[in-house]
């Protein structure tokens, strides 16, 4: 064994262009710069990447305690063990919880153990900085391991924003590395790179030589309930009276912009604005936050009835509504349809994700199938972020679960290779680029959408077809989905 | 017997009148009003007795608890309103007796540091969990020298664990909106960040003492994004009945529970809207929404 602190093991199989790329980012620090930040496809190694570059800023003495953060709770257990399978050396801290270990009890464990660092999630970096805990001079060297969300977008007219959790990291002089997947728009990029200055530096490149993964985009499966359809027809027409509403008022007062996102005139910043340059009386102001709020709610509200939330629909006022009232003694023909194509998936052994963007609906789906389709306990997995023991959860469901219910908690680094499986979007994210982010965790397979035949049916089409296009575009240029996840 | 479970009123007079207007005048005897706090709004007595004058008349008794948005000691002298904090009482209607015990405020983690709430509690000292324990303690030994078919816990605060999660709502829209609105707020001030993120908001000593003594039914209010949720544990059924006036959310106000107690082993519990419920969706929506 070398005299070297930490390396890789014989696990590892390092690759030329991921020894390129350490080196590009070696020679970055050595030029000055400070940020790294390194946008690769998933599936290229930017944690083994990264992880090189560490090792060699430790051997060669310019890193004795490094800080790394990842974007769940869920996934530091799972990097770290990864982490010190491939590599020798890596002594790391997990996620030391400030409720249950004092401080000063963390530091001395750092200090005496000889560990190299902590890995620990966004949300508790920000705890400890904000307790003024830890500062940039405890640590020579930062990772941020899923940095997509870095920045986020705080609305159209003032673009992207540093991430609640993570502010205040752009200012430390201390050494950094961020690690993003590839289909990270370039937009959003360049706002990540500016937040953090001259001193930064991108390496962002498609590397060819990578596996493919293979999907199989279906036709959506049309649901038919009229009832539904009423509903959504209702509020869809409330909806667009609100924004003409709206439309109006701006147009009396000559305001230009603001209306492709209705929402951002509830920033306070944009209403003081409103009233200061384009003279809007307060009685107005107060009716267009009024208009608003109710625009986001009518918007809530469908996605309620198109998502069988309806466990918050039975505790709102709607609930008292004769037709609501009879709709929710109804069965629930959406999360029907969900069992029997679950069933029919399951008579093929077929490893199954279904993906909810809501906590209540991902409960209500984990239920309902269970009882519906008699499933032991071990067949169906519940992962939420409200759920404690969402690691081992996870691995019950890789080694002998059958059907994985989940939410956007795992949207991001979990990898959920299901060889021959199928993810049925039963509440589609926000974004096509969440969409990409989810579909990647199952690393190929078939992808399956549910809607209620209308104006869902119209959305979901469009969705299915948008994410073909792209595979198709992806397999001409032979890199798979891997082009854009 | 009718018991009508009312909560986070917030001083919506109007709302409660028009309520009131609703209910079987010929049942009056046979109800009783529960008020699990967060009454009025302004601290002003006057609204105070106007609320608690409407409920009187209306039934046989109104039996309340103070929430963290009133004042301790409301000081309401009308014979049928029974104050509940830290006290208890028994009544028998149709020969059911009932006993009753209550606790009013909230616990001081469960509300914004920087707001200006009269009536919290710290519980992470021992010495007040200790005091809440003893009085709830006390209470239940008299009451239980009444021997009640149903023990009936009322308090402001949901127990610890138990439909008292604040959560944020999940839509992205709302997300964003409430984004910006937290963020300017912590701008002015960081401490009200904290209350921002989904956490549980209850009260350990209220669940150290339901988890062993174990009352029929317990009432609370409070947390407002969990009203409406009935869950059982054990043979305690608990019902966060949050919130009747139309603030702070439009969508989830208007609840009260009905629970009827028809004898000894056997209740109904209901959670309804105050709403006209005859109206198509098109026209319930413009009304209500």
């Amino acid at each position: 064994m070398s005299e070297k602190r930490c390396g890789p093991t014989d696990r590892v199989e390092v690759r030329d262009y991921q020894i390129q790329v350490v080196n590009e980012i070696l020679d970055s620090f050595r030029n000055g710069k400070r940020n790294v930040f390194v946008s690769l496809q998933q599936g290229s190694g930017k944690t083994i990447i990264a992880l090189l570059a560490l090792c060699n800023l430790v051997n060669e003495g310019y890193v004795n305690s490094v800080l790394i953060l990842i974007p769940r709770r869920i996934l530091v257990d799972q990097w770290v063990t990864k982490a010190q399978e491939m590599f020798y050396g890596l002594g790391l801290l997990r996620n030391p919880t400030l409720s249950k270990m004092r401080i000063e009890q963390i530091r001395g464990w750092l200090k005496h153990t000889q560990a190299l660092g902590i890995v620990m999630t966004d949300q508790s970096y920000q705890r400890y900085i904000r307790k003024d805990y830890f500062s940039e001079s405890d640590f020579d060297l930062v990772i941020v391991d899923e940095a997509a969300d870095l920045v986020v977008a705080r609305d159209f007219i003032e673009g992207f924003r540093m991430s609640e959790y993570l502010s205040g990291l752009e200012k430390w002089q201390t050494r950094k590395i961020f690690l993003l997947p590839y289909h990270v728009s370039e937009k959003k990029i360049r706002a990540m790179v500016s937040k953090f200055g001259k001193e930064s530096v991108l390496i962002r490149r498609i590397i060819e030589d990578l596996p493919t993964f293979h999907y199989t985009v279906n036709d959506p499966i049309v649901i038919g309930d009229p009832i539904i359809n009423t509903f959504v027809d209702a509020l869809d027409e409330y909806y667009k009276r609100i924004k003409v509403n709206v439309n109006r008022i701006l147009t009396k007062y000559s305001v230009e912009g603001y209306r492709e996102n209705l929402e951002t005139l509830l920033n306070p910043k944009v209403l003081e604005k409103l009233k200061k340059i384009y003279g809007v009386d307060d009685e107005t102001l107060e009716q267009i936050k009024t208009l608003i709020t109710k625009y986001i709610l009518i918007q809530h509200l469908k996605k309620w009835f198109l998502y069988s939330n309806r466990e918050e629909l039975s505790r709102s006022i709607l609930a008292s509504q004769f037709e609501v009232n009879e709709w929710l003694r109804t069965e629930d023909k959406k999360l029907d349809k969900l069992a029997e194509v679950v069933r029919d998936y399951l008579s093929r052994d077929y490893k199954i994700y279904i993906f909810s963007q809501y906590v209540s609906t991902a409960e209500l789906i984990e239920n309902y199938l269970k009882e519906k389709l008699n499933l032991r306990d071990r067949d169906i997995t519940l992962i939420t972020g409200l759920v404690e023991d969402q690691w081992s959860r996870l691995d019950v469901f890789k080694r002998a679960g059958r059907i994985l219910v989940t939410t956007p908690v795992l949207d991001k680094g979990a990898d959920i290779p299901l060889r021959k499986g199928v993810a049925i979007i039963f509440t589609p994210p926000s974004s096509i680029e969440k969409l990409f982010q989810l579909i990647g965790r199952i690393r190929g397979g078939e992808i399956t959408f549910l809607a209620y035949k209308g104006s869902e049916e119209e959305t979901m089409n469009n969705v299915a077809e948008e994410i073909r296009r792209s595979l198709a575009e992806a397999s001409g240029e032979k890199y798979g989905l891997d082009r854009f996840i | 017997m009718d018991l009508i479970a009312l909560s986070d009123i917030y001083g919506d007079i109007d709302a409660l009148k028009d309520f009131v207007k609703t209910l079987d005048t010929r049942e009056k005897d046979r109800r009783v009003f529960v008020l699990a706090g967060d009454i009025g709004f302004t601290l002003n007595q006057q609204e105070y007795l106007q609320i608690f004058s409407l409920l009187a008349h209306s039934s046989n008794y109104v039996l309340y608890v103070p929430g963290d948005a009133d004042i301790k000691n409301l000081n309401i002298n009308l014979p049928n309103v029974i104050n509940l904090d830290r006290n208890s009482f028994s009544l028998e209607i149709d020969g059911i007796r009932l006993g009753f015990l209550g606790l009013g405020g909230a616990p001081k983690h469960s509300v914004r540091e920087d707001e200006p709430l009269p009536n919290t509690y710290d519980e992470s000292n021992p010495i007040v969990k200790d005091g809440i324990l003893t009085s709830l303690k006390i209470n239940l030994e008299k009451i239980m020298l009444t021997n009640p078919h149903y023990l009936i816990l009322v308090t402001h605060s949901p127990p610890y664990g138990i439909a008292d999660r604040s959560t944020p709502i999940t839509l992205r829209e709302i997300v964003i909106l409430e984004e910006i609105l937290l963020d300017a707020d912590y701008k002015e001030e960081k401490g009200k960040r904290a209350a921002a993120s989904p956490r549980r908001l209850g009260s350990k000593a209220i669940k150290e003492f339901v988890e062993y003594y174990k009352p029929e039914i317990h009432i609370f209010g409070h947390v407002h994004k969990q009203g409406g949720k009935c869950m059982r544990e054990g043979d305690t059924c608990f019902y966060n009945i949050s919130h009747f006036s139309l603030m702070p959310y439009k969508l989830t106000g208007r609840k009260f529970l009905t629970i009827k107690i028809s004898n000894e082993r056997k209740f109904e519990a209901s959670f309804d809207s105050f709403v006209t419920k005859e109206l198509y969706f098109r026209d319930f929506l413009e009304k209500y929404l």
